[in-house]
């Protein structure tokens, strides 16, 4: 120990002492957290691999998702066919890329006009409440009583069976769970203490709704989102499975898997491929959101 | 030294967060004696509940607890001991007696599954009903079948009592136990745990960030500031003769209500960064009389008296 | 300056009227800060949030400046929001974690029609005046401390330049070491900007501190009202004197001497409030006549009004 060790601190010593942590918005922090869920990670790339081969794969494809070829018919895989041929000869890489196409499609606008629809209905219900809440909200419990295959099932009979009827159907019935789980965000962000603040300083309805409650509920509309993805693609599949879906010669996975069911024990991997694609891609979406909602929930954040 | 009820030496808690590792408590020691009541001084982030949940072996699993040496009446306090003596020769209370009790549960059940654990050998039922009756829950016949919801913020903290000294513990560990409550209730309370405690003769550790309180209850002081013991003395040391200047600061920004009005002196700056702790003394940013040295090394105990006790270079002056 | 008349607020619920504000009367002269106690549940947040509007009135005036404001349209009383602004308890809850300090503190501002380009320098102004930088402007709220996000609010209330601040309780939130830094920053500001506060909390040395006046409150009603040395060193209302009785001293010798005045029971149920004297199931002086009779406010003198007729 020296004497000058003793010395005063000087206002520079003191100042030098705070390290302060660089700034980060909220949406830097989650991608931050996000980074670190390995799961969600492997999910959000599995993601990103299938939305590239789906909408580049068929086009650096030799072979047409329609070009049929018998002398190959019900070939298994192989170099020239990767995941095989159908009955037909079609190439099987290049139906389940296009398969990819329509299943993420469906899987993408249907949870869009969820978003869309459910973020308006629910965020209008929970801020106005009382009277309205009931009732707007009843309104959501009767679309969410009735089956979504009704909803095909009548739809087909106006429009016949496709990818229309499909889009309708999800519009529908996908925006309930989003109008609900929006309605029950605001209501809690409505009671939060700075909503009063805000309401004390004189803010608009507009401006508490649009600049306060709203982004802080977007963290879960996002999580929301990404588990109505995965639903959307599903539903898609079981609805071309029954025969009710897309008809050929387009194909999404659930007309791919259909297809292969009869012939299941002879060619087994017309099934596999398929089904594969469908189970990655919905556990790729469950990583993602899962992980999402621990990078986005606020409770862990303090 | 077999007047010393619970002693620890060298206690160091770290957690692992997502953000990097926390040290929340670092080389602490501290003993209780009999009948004593130790008082424990800190704000938020001092480190003053995680020293006691080390003890009582309560931490989370993303925690790591260290220390040269833990007994408790004489024994060592290994983490299967601990198990069987929460609850029953030592036991605690926290801040908010609404999560820790169960709300699907009646009161008596919770009380009466306490005896059970612990196996109690009198008669279950008369036990309850008289501490609950003690705490002043009465009549204790027809509350024991209430629910945790059907009692008042502050009859909670009474039941939370009646619960933690119903095996007659040697030792109760109080973390902040009035915080949530209206003063005249926390009277109350307060009276409440010192009856007990001339009734029975039972230490206790009070865990509080209020200085009155401290002042009205405790017999010896520790005093906490970012995981590390500041000051320790008896209650009179800390109140007339504070040497470390957290102490002194701490003691000059509460209002004295029975003096004229005067400026409050705060203390400046801001709350240590847990995830950054300074490398010396975790004061140095806000104390008025940091050195140079303060900035590095961590400063060594020295002692004023028997039981005063401070850490500080200014004492290394001369 | 603001004067507040039979002011009552009743809730609605499920189980029967909550009386939470019942008939409370106080003015606050220019200047001066009004300290507002009482233990949870007796109605001092609820009156206050009655007084700016944030729920509606059952009965009773707001007069503010001269102007009665009880009845007015939402769109009335935005004037009358720049001039009575609100500082909350919780640091954490009161601002919006998705927006910077700097836009936070803008806020009002914007509402309050203040032209555009005066605002970034207004902002760093207001950091400056609570003690923080400028550059801090661009920080989201859980980038800062409790104490920092406190002043955060405090420059937030003082950017429409208000000339009444309600603070509810905001201090009790923070720790020890803070609760001075901030409480002296209300007082300097209070002195350079010429303002006025009710000061809302439970904690009394601190209200003792910081009031020129107190008001204490029990179960929605005024119990006493008086300068705040006053009030500490002669308490007339058996309510007060258990209150202050109960107050702990940060003095060993001071405290071990103390004798508390302790209260009976639990306090009833702001749903079937007890008749006449409000606190009379709990009161050591209470007399039969206590059940039927309703004190009023009566001058005892220098100021000091209590509603107990036996005072």
């Amino acid at each position: 120990m020296k004497p000058e060790d003793f010395l005063p601190l000087t206002v520079e010593e003191r100042e030098g002492a705070e390290i302060l942590r660089p700034s980060k918005t909220y949406w830097a922090d989650a991608w931050l957290r996000l980074k670190n869920d390995r799961a969600a990670m492997i999910g959000l790339y599995v993601i990103l691999i299938v939305i590239i081969l789906a909408v580049f794969g068929p086009v650096f494809s030799r072979y047409e998702y329609d070009g049929m070829d018998f002398n190959v018919s019900n070939d298994p895989p192989s170099l020239t066919h990767w995941f095989g041929c159908d009955m037909f000869g079609r190439d099987l890489f290049v139906r389940v890329m296009y398969g990819a196409r329509i299943s993420l499609s469906v899987g993408f606008i249907a949870s869009f006009i969820s978003l869309f629809i459910g973020v308006i209905y629910g965020g209008i219900s929970g801020y106005l409440g009382g009277r309205w809440d009931n009732v707007m909200m009843r309104v959501v419990d009767v679309i969410y009583s009735v089956p979504a295959m009704i909803y095909v099932i009548l739809l087909m009979v106006v429009l016949g069976a496709g990818l229309k009827s499909i889009f309708i159907t999800m519009g529908i019935s996908y925006w309930a769970p989003m109008a609900r789980m929006v309605r029950a965000e605001v209501l809690r962000i409505k009671n939060e203490e700075f909503v009063t603040a805000a309401r004390a300083a004189g803010a608009s309805p507009s401006r508490i709704l649009f600049r306060h409650i709203i982004p802080n509920a977007m963290g879960a509309v996002i999580v929301t989102l990404t588990f109505s993805v995965p639903g959307a693609i599903f539903t898609e599949a079981f609805l071309s499975f029954v025969g009710l879906g897309v008809s050929a010669p387009m194909a999404s996975w659930g007309v791919l898997s259909s297809d292969a069911v009869p012939a299941m024990a002879v060619y087994p991997w017309q099934l596999f491929f398929p089904a594969g694609a469908i189970s990655i891609t919905i556990l790729a979406f469950n990583f993602l959101g899962d992980g999402l909602r621990d990078a986005l929930d606020p409770k862990l954040r303090k | 030294m077999s007047d010393e009820i619970l002693k620890v030496e060298n206690l160091s808690t770290t957690f692992k967060t997502s953000a990097g590792e926390v040290k929340a408590v670092e080389k602490v020691s501290f003993s209780v004696r009999r009948g004593e009541v130790l008082g424990i001084v800190g704000e938020s982030g001092s480190g003053k509940t995680a020293a006691m949940l080390s003890v009582m072996g309560l931490t989370g699993e993303n925690c790591n607890v260290k220390a040269d040496s833990m007994t408790f009446m004489g024994e060592n306090l290994t983490p299967g001991k601990i198990k069987n003596l929460r609850g029953d020769k030592i036991s605690m209370i926290f801040q908010d007696p609404m999560t820790s009790l169960n709300p699907v549960l009646s009161a008596g059940w919770q009380l009466k599954e306490i005896l059970k654990q612990h196996k109690w050998r009198g008669n279950i039922h008369e036990r309850v009903t008289e501490m609950m009756t003690r705490v002043g829950i009465v009549p204790a016949e027809e509350r024991i079948r209430h629910y945790p919801h059907e009692f008042s913020g502050g009859q909670r903290q009474r039941l939370m009592i009646a619960m933690s000294v119903l095996c007659g513990p040697e030792l109760l560990i109080a973390d902040e136990p009035t915080t949530a409550l209206d003063v005249t209730v926390q009277a109350q309370i307060l009276g409440l745990l010192r009856e007990i405690r001339e009734a029975s003769g039972m230490s206790m550790i009070l865990i509080t960030h209020d200085l009155g309180i401290i002042a009205g209850e405790a017999d010896r002081v520790i005093v906490m500031y970012g995981g590390h013991i500041m000051e320790e003395g008896t209650v009179r040391e800390i109140f007339k003769s504070p040497s470390h200047p957290y102490t002194v600061g701490l003691l000059r920004s509460v209002p004295k209500p029975d003096k004229p009005r005067e400026r409050l002196i705060p203390i400046e700056g801001q709350p240590p960064d847990l995830l950054n702790p300074p490398k010396g003394c975790p004061f140095v940013k806000r104390c008025a009389e940091a050195m140079k040295i303060c900035l590095h090394n961590k400063p060594e105990e020295l002692s004023l008296s028997d039981t005063h006790k401070y850490s500080c270079w200014k004492g290394m002056k001369k | 300056m603001l004067k507040v008349e039979g002011l009552t607020k009743y809730f609605e619920t499920p189980s029967g009227r909550i009386h939470s504000v019942d008939g409370v009367s106080f003015t606050i002269n220019k200047g001066e800060t009004l300290g507002l106690v009482g233990e949870s549940g007796c109605g001092k947040s609820t009156t206050a949030r009655t007084i700016i509007r944030l729920y509606e009135p059952d009965a009773g005036k707001i007069i503010f400046n001269g102007h009665d404001i009880t009845h007015i349209t939402q769109r009335e009383m935005l004037t009358f929001r720049k001039k009575i602004q609100m500082i909350f308890q919780d640091p954490y809850a009161s601002l919006n974690p998705r927006m910077t300090a700097g836009e936070i503190i803008r806020e009002p501002m914007t509402i309050h029609k203040i032209p555009k380009d005066e605002h970034s320098s207004r902002v760093n102004h207001l950091l400056k005046l609570v003690g923080l930088n400028s550059e801090q402007a661009g920080r989201y709220p859980h980038e800062f401390s409790g104490g920092q996000r406190q002043r955060i609010g405090i420059a937030r209330a003082l950017a429409a330049e208000p000339e009444l601040i309600i603070c509810d309780e905001p201090v009790s939130a923070l720790d020890v070491s803070i609760q001075a830094q901030i409480v002296n920053m209300l007082e300097d500001l209070q002195k350079s900007l010429g303002l006025t506060y009710l000061f809302i909390a439970h904690d009394l040395s601190m209200v003792k501190h910081i009031s020129t006046r107190i008001a204490v409150m029990y179960l929605g009603s005024v119990v006493e009202i008086a300068q705040s040395d006053e009030l500490y060193n002669r308490p007339l209302h058996p309510y007060t004197v258990s209150l202050l009785s109960s107050v702990p001293i940060p003095d060993p010798e001071k405290a071990t001497q103390k004798h508390i005045i302790p209260l009976k029971g639990e306090i009833p149920s702001a749903i079937n409030p007890p008749s006449g004297c409000k606190f009379h199931t709990r009161c050591p002086k209470a007399k039969p006549e206590c059940r039927s009779v309703s004190p009023k406010l009566e001058d005892k003198g220098n100021g000091h009004f209590c509603a107990c007729p036996f005072a």
